[in-house]
Protein backbone atom coordinates (compact mmCIF):
# COMPACT_ATOMS: atom_id res chain seq x y z
CA UNK A 1 0.00 0.00 0.00
CA UNK A 2 1.36 3.53 -0.85
CA UNK A 3 -1.54 5.32 1.00
CA UNK A 4 -1.33 4.34 4.58
CA UNK A 5 -3.66 6.84 6.06
CA UNK A 6 -6.49 5.30 3.19
CA UNK A 7 -5.71 1.97 3.91
CA UNK A 8 -5.96 2.36 7.63
CA UNK A 9 -9.85 3.17 7.04
CA UNK A 10 -10.51 0.63 5.46
CA UNK A 11 -8.61 -1.93 8.61
CA UNK A 12 -7.34 -4.82 5.95
CA UNK A 13 -6.08 -7.86 7.98
CA UNK A 14 -2.92 -6.89 7.67
CA UNK A 15 -0.80 -4.12 5.75
CA UNK A 16 2.45 -3.27 4.82
CA UNK A 17 3.28 0.34 3.21
CA UNK A 18 6.10 0.86 0.74
CA UNK A 19 7.03 4.56 0.49
CA UNK A 20 7.68 3.81 -3.55
CA UNK A 21 5.82 5.84 -5.92
CA UNK A 22 2.45 4.68 -7.51
CA UNK A 23 2.78 2.30 -10.27
CA UNK A 24 6.02 1.08 -8.86
CA UNK A 25 5.18 -0.97 -6.49
CA UNK A 26 7.70 -4.04 -6.31
CA UNK A 27 10.55 -1.15 -7.60
CA UNK A 28 11.62 -0.50 -11.13
CA UNK A 29 11.26 -2.53 -14.28
CA UNK A 30 13.66 -5.21 -14.72
CA UNK A 31 14.99 -4.72 -10.98
CA UNK A 32 14.02 -8.69 -9.85
CA UNK A 33 15.99 -8.60 -7.06
CA UNK A 34 13.79 -5.90 -5.28
CA UNK A 35 10.62 -7.27 -6.83
CA UNK A 36 10.75 -10.57 -5.08
CA UNK A 37 12.64 -9.08 -1.95
CA UNK A 38 9.41 -7.29 -1.51
CA UNK A 39 7.19 -10.48 -2.60
CA UNK A 40 8.69 -12.44 -0.05
CA UNK A 41 8.36 -10.00 2.96
CA UNK A 42 4.71 -9.94 2.01
CA UNK A 43 4.38 -13.42 2.40
CA UNK A 44 5.95 -13.68 5.24
CA UNK A 45 3.98 -10.80 7.05
CA UNK A 46 0.55 -12.77 5.73
CA UNK A 47 1.56 -15.66 8.45
CA UNK A 48 3.54 -13.40 10.92
CA UNK A 49 1.91 -10.21 11.12
CA UNK A 50 -0.71 -9.55 13.90
CA UNK A 51 -4.18 -8.92 13.02
CA UNK A 52 -4.72 -5.38 11.24
CA UNK A 53 -0.88 -4.37 11.93
CA UNK A 54 0.34 -1.94 9.52
CA UNK A 55 4.45 -2.25 9.03
CA UNK A 56 6.58 0.37 7.10
CA UNK A 57 8.88 -1.69 4.34
CA UNK A 58 12.47 -0.73 5.08
CA UNK A 59 13.05 0.37 1.29
CA UNK A 60 13.80 3.93 -0.25
CA UNK A 61 13.04 4.99 -3.91
CA UNK A 62 16.04 5.89 -5.84
CA UNK A 63 15.93 7.75 -8.87
CA UNK A 64 16.19 5.74 -11.88
CA UNK A 65 19.66 6.60 -13.21
CA UNK A 66 19.62 8.23 -16.74
CA UNK B 1 6.05 14.97 -18.13
CA UNK B 2 8.93 15.38 -15.47
CA UNK B 3 9.34 12.97 -12.07
CA UNK B 4 8.87 16.11 -10.23
CA UNK B 5 5.68 16.48 -11.91
CA UNK B 6 4.71 13.01 -11.34
CA UNK B 7 5.63 13.42 -8.05
CA UNK B 8 3.09 16.36 -6.95
CA UNK B 9 0.54 14.84 -9.28
CA UNK B 10 0.86 11.74 -6.66
CA UNK B 11 0.66 13.59 -4.03
CA UNK B 12 -2.38 15.22 -4.78
CA UNK B 13 -3.92 12.14 -5.51
CA UNK B 14 -3.29 10.72 -2.11
CA UNK B 15 -4.08 13.57 -0.59
CA UNK B 16 -7.66 13.32 -2.23
CA UNK B 17 -8.16 9.93 -1.54
CA UNK B 18 -7.30 10.27 2.41
CA UNK B 19 -11.31 11.39 1.94
CA UNK B 20 -12.87 8.95 -0.40
CA UNK B 21 -13.21 5.58 1.58
CA UNK B 22 -15.33 5.33 4.17
CA UNK B 23 -14.65 4.23 7.93
CA UNK B 24 -14.50 0.94 8.41
CA UNK B 25 -16.33 -0.03 11.92
CA UNK B 26 -16.32 -3.45 11.69
CA UNK B 27 -13.02 -5.09 10.21
CA UNK B 28 -12.94 -8.45 8.60
CA UNK B 29 -12.25 -11.59 10.66
CA UNK B 30 -8.71 -12.68 10.35
CA UNK B 31 -8.13 -16.01 9.12
CA UNK B 32 -5.00 -18.08 10.72
CA UNK B 33 -2.91 -20.16 8.48
CA UNK B 34 -1.43 -23.01 10.32
CA UNK B 35 0.75 -23.82 7.39
CA UNK B 36 3.89 -23.38 7.00
CA UNK B 37 4.96 -20.86 4.06
CA UNK B 38 6.39 -23.65 1.60
CA UNK B 39 3.44 -25.59 1.92
CA UNK B 40 1.10 -22.17 1.07
CA UNK B 41 -0.65 -21.87 -2.03
CA UNK B 42 -1.00 -18.05 -3.04
CA UNK B 43 -3.09 -16.08 -4.61
CA UNK B 44 -2.78 -12.58 -6.26
CA UNK B 45 -5.95 -9.50 -6.22
CA UNK B 46 -4.55 -6.57 -7.31
CA UNK B 47 -5.95 -2.99 -7.83
CA UNK B 48 -3.58 -2.10 -10.92
CA UNK B 49 -5.79 -2.96 -13.70
CA UNK B 50 -4.21 -5.63 -15.00
CA UNK B 51 -6.24 -8.14 -17.34
CA UNK B 52 -5.85 -10.60 -20.25
CA UNK B 53 -5.40 -8.84 -23.63
CA UNK B 54 -8.61 -10.54 -25.08
CA UNK B 55 -11.28 -9.60 -22.13
CA UNK B 56 -12.90 -6.97 -22.31
CA UNK B 57 -10.93 -3.95 -20.59
CA UNK B 58 -11.92 -1.80 -17.62
CA UNK B 59 -14.26 1.07 -17.66
CA UNK B 60 -11.69 4.09 -16.79
CA UNK B 61 -15.22 6.93 -17.64
CA UNK B 62 -16.87 6.16 -13.68
CA UNK B 63 -16.35 3.37 -11.07
CA UNK B 64 -16.32 -0.12 -12.52
CA UNK B 65 -16.83 -2.23 -9.82
CA UNK B 66 -15.94 -5.37 -11.57
CA UNK B 67 -13.06 -7.89 -11.63
CA UNK B 68 -11.38 -10.22 -14.02
CA UNK B 69 -9.79 -13.78 -13.83
CA UNK B 70 -6.41 -14.09 -15.14
CA UNK B 71 -5.42 -17.60 -15.02
CA UNK B 72 -1.97 -18.08 -12.95
CA UNK B 73 -0.17 -19.77 -15.50
CA UNK B 74 -0.58 -16.36 -17.42
CA UNK B 75 2.92 -14.93 -18.84
CA UNK B 76 3.69 -11.13 -18.89
CA UNK B 77 2.93 -10.89 -22.68
CA UNK B 78 -0.80 -12.34 -22.50
CA UNK B 79 -1.75 -9.50 -20.28
CA UNK B 80 -2.22 -5.49 -20.07
CA UNK B 81 -3.41 -2.62 -18.11
CA UNK B 82 -6.21 -0.51 -18.20
CA UNK B 83 -5.90 1.99 -15.56
CA UNK B 84 -5.52 5.61 -16.30
CA UNK B 85 -5.02 6.96 -12.53
CA UNK B 86 -0.91 6.10 -12.42
CA UNK B 87 1.76 6.46 -13.83
CA UNK B 88 1.91 2.79 -15.83
CA UNK B 89 5.08 3.20 -17.66
CA UNK B 90 7.45 0.95 -15.68
CA UNK B 91 4.66 -1.62 -15.45
CA UNK B 92 4.45 -1.57 -19.17
CA UNK B 93 7.88 -2.39 -19.49
CA UNK B 94 7.81 -4.64 -16.93
CA UNK B 95 4.03 -5.46 -14.87
CA UNK B 96 6.16 -7.64 -12.57
CA UNK B 97 6.56 -3.99 -11.27
CA UNK B 98 2.60 -4.19 -10.20
CA UNK B 99 1.91 -7.52 -10.23
CA UNK B 100 4.15 -9.99 -9.23
CA UNK B 101 3.68 -13.26 -11.64
CA UNK B 102 7.41 -14.19 -12.61
CA UNK B 103 8.76 -13.13 -9.13
CA UNK B 104 5.87 -15.54 -7.46
CA UNK B 105 6.58 -18.32 -10.48
CA UNK B 106 10.34 -17.87 -8.77
CA UNK B 107 9.65 -18.64 -5.48
CA UNK B 108 7.33 -21.57 -6.14
CA UNK B 109 10.06 -23.08 -7.80
CA UNK B 110 12.55 -22.10 -5.35
CA UNK B 111 10.62 -24.23 -3.10
CA UNK B 112 9.87 -20.92 -1.16
CA UNK B 113 5.74 -21.35 -1.11
CA UNK B 114 3.78 -24.22 -2.03
CA UNK B 115 1.37 -23.53 -5.20
CA UNK B 116 0.55 -20.76 -7.35
CA UNK B 117 -3.12 -20.13 -7.14
CA UNK B 118 -5.53 -21.56 -10.40
CA UNK B 119 -6.37 -18.16 -10.84
CA UNK B 120 -5.57 -14.67 -9.95
CA UNK B 121 -8.29 -11.57 -9.50
CA UNK B 122 -7.56 -7.99 -11.26
CA UNK B 123 -10.03 -4.88 -10.50
CA UNK B 124 -8.96 -0.91 -11.29
CA UNK B 125 -8.73 0.38 -8.05
CA UNK B 126 -10.55 3.30 -8.60
CA UNK B 127 -14.38 2.61 -7.90
CA UNK B 128 -15.67 5.58 -5.38
CA UNK B 129 -19.59 3.53 -5.81
CA UNK B 130 -18.06 0.66 -3.58
CA UNK B 131 -21.85 -1.09 -2.94
CA UNK B 132 -21.55 -3.81 -5.89
CA UNK B 133 -17.88 -3.84 -5.12
CA UNK B 134 -19.00 -4.57 -1.54
CA UNK B 135 -22.07 -6.66 -2.43
CA UNK B 136 -21.08 -8.66 -5.50
CA UNK B 137 -17.61 -8.60 -6.86
CA UNK B 138 -15.34 -9.32 -3.64
CA UNK B 139 -17.63 -11.87 -2.01
CA UNK B 140 -17.58 -13.78 -5.44
CA UNK B 141 -13.57 -12.92 -5.97
CA UNK B 142 -13.53 -14.34 -1.86
CA UNK B 143 -15.35 -17.32 -2.73
CA UNK B 144 -13.33 -18.42 -5.97
CA UNK B 145 -10.21 -18.25 -3.51
CA UNK B 146 -11.38 -20.54 -0.89
CA UNK B 147 -12.62 -23.18 -3.59
CA UNK B 148 -9.44 -22.83 -4.88
CA UNK B 149 -7.83 -23.27 -1.40
CA UNK B 150 -5.95 -20.74 -1.45
CA UNK B 151 -3.55 -19.83 1.78
CA UNK B 152 -2.45 -16.59 1.42
CA UNK B 153 -3.68 -13.46 -0.92
CA UNK B 154 -1.64 -10.80 -1.69
CA UNK B 155 -3.34 -7.61 -2.58
CA UNK B 156 -1.32 -5.42 -4.44
CA UNK B 157 -1.45 -1.93 -5.56
CA UNK B 158 -1.33 0.36 -8.70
Amino acid sequence: MHLPKVGKKVRPPRMMHIRFPLGKTFGQAGDSETQKSILEDLLKFALEGEPESIVELPYRWKRPKN
Amino acid sequence: MSEDGKGIIEKLIGKAVEFMPSKTYNAPDIAPVKKKLKECRVALVSTAGVHLKEDEPFDTTGSDPTYRVVPGASQMEDLMITHGHYDDSQAHLDINVVFPIDRLRELKDEGVIGSIASNYYTFRGYIPKIRPLIKKSAPEVAEALVKDQVDIAILTPG
